[in-house]
């Protein structure tokens, strides 16, 4: 069975994230010092309060766990009352920075049957009111899409959003995190699966066991850099137009003596391969 | 690649709107011709459009749309990789950027960051620099060639858009200009009410099915195509037919043959004003991150030549092909009515 294209979940606080571990299944992954569990698809990250820490979370997480997720935030967020309902989660259209003044924008490919809102991320809990911001505030998006735009593309990140408040100080203590998140779990399911399910994943012309074949015979043959870009991407065209690359792998199979014998062979391959 | 996967959005979707754009009539009238779509204010239209992060493969199954104004540059001379047909003052204009469709050989893969659409509003803008164009062309007896469909398909979004109109419009009052409109689609009947002129150089790319469905699968099917140019014929319009770009697939002599064939018995040939052949070819860049950005086509993978900083066929090969088109052309219309690209 084809496993599941790999989903991280990145939350602020523990209380957010409590119910999903749950809802998931997740285990603690032990062998990183981030707040960090897992199961053989979902990783669900708790990034911490505000920009900062959310920067440096999903930083380090990708560059220590690089993998083609789809990013996943789900937060809390307050919401103008004019046009947000509390406990209601939204998608997010647009991401602005308040402080930075720079939008992001998630690209909205798949149907996901939520209404949506741009969200502002703030440096402080707003407690002004209704009157603070026109849709929602949270303290995180922008750093966490910042982050990990430098290797997830933008229409493999979706941002969740429950309205926790109204932007009033008042409301803030009365908050229950779990039950918020406990309402949309099966939703919030759905649309990871949604995703997972869809065409929106690159998949390489050159499958794994292919590519696995040409950089050993890369190894194998000495090739310089030059080379080994010119033949993954003369493979690439084999594959594309004659279905396999089989005939390949005997041209490649035992090392060269001396350059010239490299540099001939080579382009024995290179016209094998434009053939 | 496919939309057949419908968890996908449909094409807009979403309409950014740059701010300084909300005022344009035009950003109204296309508003309303899609009210379900999610209307996102943005700033800049550049902050979508050129953001990083973005995926043209990916996009293309669902393209969004951007509302913006064209601040400069409203028209450019035209590149050698663009078929002048003989006009000595060639521009081209971009009121539109991408395409509706996704032609596999198609340079706009590698030429911007993303696969949304913009339309620039400032319609007046346009025509002003055109009226400029026209007067400070170096060629004075003859018309500017204004090339309006270069960087997208205008007829194909006129019932979204309807600058194809506009443009019409601008030609009835400056006589010096002519434009060209390139277009696959089979849409005629959003311009069915014009009356044909002169200036208007309406121009189908036409390829065999074959051919077609490799590399054009989602723009109208050929039949469709030509049903269009003899909709615009009937009409009284003379049309130019672009075999742009002849793709020597294997047996493509064969493919090519029957296709003009089809051709010759399908179209009138008093409605043809003239046809233009040519080659694959791109600009050495857009080439390089078309082929980057891995549109499963092998398009990317022959054994090109660059010259001049263009990816193309080699020469002897590209001559070849051109040389059995036009032969084949030769019993019904003059040599001197086809236009080589080379």
């Amino acid at each position: 069975m084809e496993s599941e294209k790999p989903v991280l979940i990145v939350t602020a606080l523990r209380a957010e994230a409590n119910p999903l571990i749950k809802h998931f299944g997740l285990q603690p992954v032990k062998k990183s010092h981030l707040k960090l569990y897992n199961n053989s698809d979902v990783s669900l990250l708790i990034c911490g309060l505000g920009k900062k820490k959310a920067s440096a979370s999903v930083s380090e997480f990708l560059n220590d766990f690089p993998d083609e997720y789809l990013l996943v935030n789900v937060g809390l967020a307050g919401g103008n009352p004019k046009i947000a309902e509390l406990g209601e989660m939204y998608v997010v259209h647009k991401i602005l920075d308040e402080l930075a003044k720079r939008d992001w924008f998630p690209d909205i490919l798949i149907k996901h049957d939520l209404k949506e809102f741009s969200v502002t991320t703030v440096e402080e809990a707003v407690s002004g009111g209704a009157e603070a911001h026109e849709s929602l505030v949270d303290m995180e998006a922008s750093a966490i899409f910042e982050s990990a735009v430098k290797s997830i593309p933008a229409h493999r990140m979706v941002f969740l959003k429950i309205v926790s408040d109204s932007m009033d100080e008042s409301e803030f203590s009365g908050i229950d995190v779990p039950a918020l998140f406990e309402a949309h779990l099966s939703e919030i399911e759905r649309i990871i699966r949604l995703y997972q399910h869809s065409d929106i994943w690159n998949e390489p012309i050159l499958e794994e066991y292919e590519l696995n074949q040409l950089f050993a015979g890369i190894k194998t043959m000495k090739l310089t850099a030059t080379q080994s870009e010119e033949l993954h991407r003369l493979a690439e065209g084999k594959k594309l137009r004659s279905g396999n690359v089989d005939n390949l792998w005997p041209m490649m199979d035992r090392p060269p003596e001396f350059k010239k014998e490299r540099n001939d062979r080579f382009e024995q391959i290179r016209q094998f391969l434009s053939s | 690649m496919s939309k057949s996967d419908n968890s996908f959005l449909p094409d807009f979707s979403h309409i950014y709107v740059e701010e300084g754009a909300k005022d344009f009539p035009m950003t109204a009238d296309i508003l309303k011709r899609l009210p379900s779509a999610e209307a996102v204010s943005v700033q800049d239209y550049k902050s979508v459009f050129n953001r990083t992060g973005q995926d043209f493969q990916a996009q293309k199954k669902s393209m969004k749309l951007i509302i913006a104004v064209k601040k400069d540059g409203f028209l450019y001379k035209a590149t050698d990789v663009v078929q002048d047909a003989g006009y000595r003052n060639f521009m081209y204009t971009t009121p539109i950027l991408n395409c509706l469709y996704n032609c596999r050989y198609c340079f706009l893969q590698g030429m911007y960051p993303s696969a949304n659409l913009v339309v620039f509003v400032n319609d007046l803008d346009f025509f002003s620099s055109a009226a400029i164009a026209v007067n400070e062309r170096s060629v004075k007896d003859e018309p500017l060639l204004l090339s309006v469909s270069y960087s997208t398909d205008l007829l194909a979004f006129e019932n979204v858009v309807p600058w194809m109109r506009k443009w019409m419009d601008f030609c009835e009052s400056n006589t010096d200009i002519v434009i060209e409109v390139r277009t696959k689609s089979a849409l005629f009947s959003a311009i069915k009410d014009e009356n044909p002129s002169e200036q208007v150089l309406l121009a189908w790319t036409l390829s065999p099915e074959v051919v077609a469905e490799m590399y054009e699968w989602d723009a109208p099917p050929i039949d469709r195509r030509i049903n269009a140019v003899q909709q615009a014929i009937e009409k009284g319009w003379k049309v130019r037919l672009c075999l742009d770009p002849v793709i020597p697939v294997p047996g493509w002599r064969k493919i090519y043959s029957d296709f003009i064939e089809k051709i010759k018995k399908d179209i009138p040939v008093e409605g043809i004003r003239d046809v233009t052949v040519g080659t694959f070819r791109m600009g050495k860049d857009f080439f390089k991150r078309a082929r980057k950005r891995m549109p499963p086509s092998d398009v990317y993978y022959q054994n090109y030549e660059e010259r001049n900083g263009v990816i193309s066929l080699p020469e002897s090969e590209s001559a070849t092909v051109a040389d059995k088109i036009k032969g084949q052309l030769a019993d019904f219309i003059s040599d001197d009515r086809i236009a080589v690209w080379d």
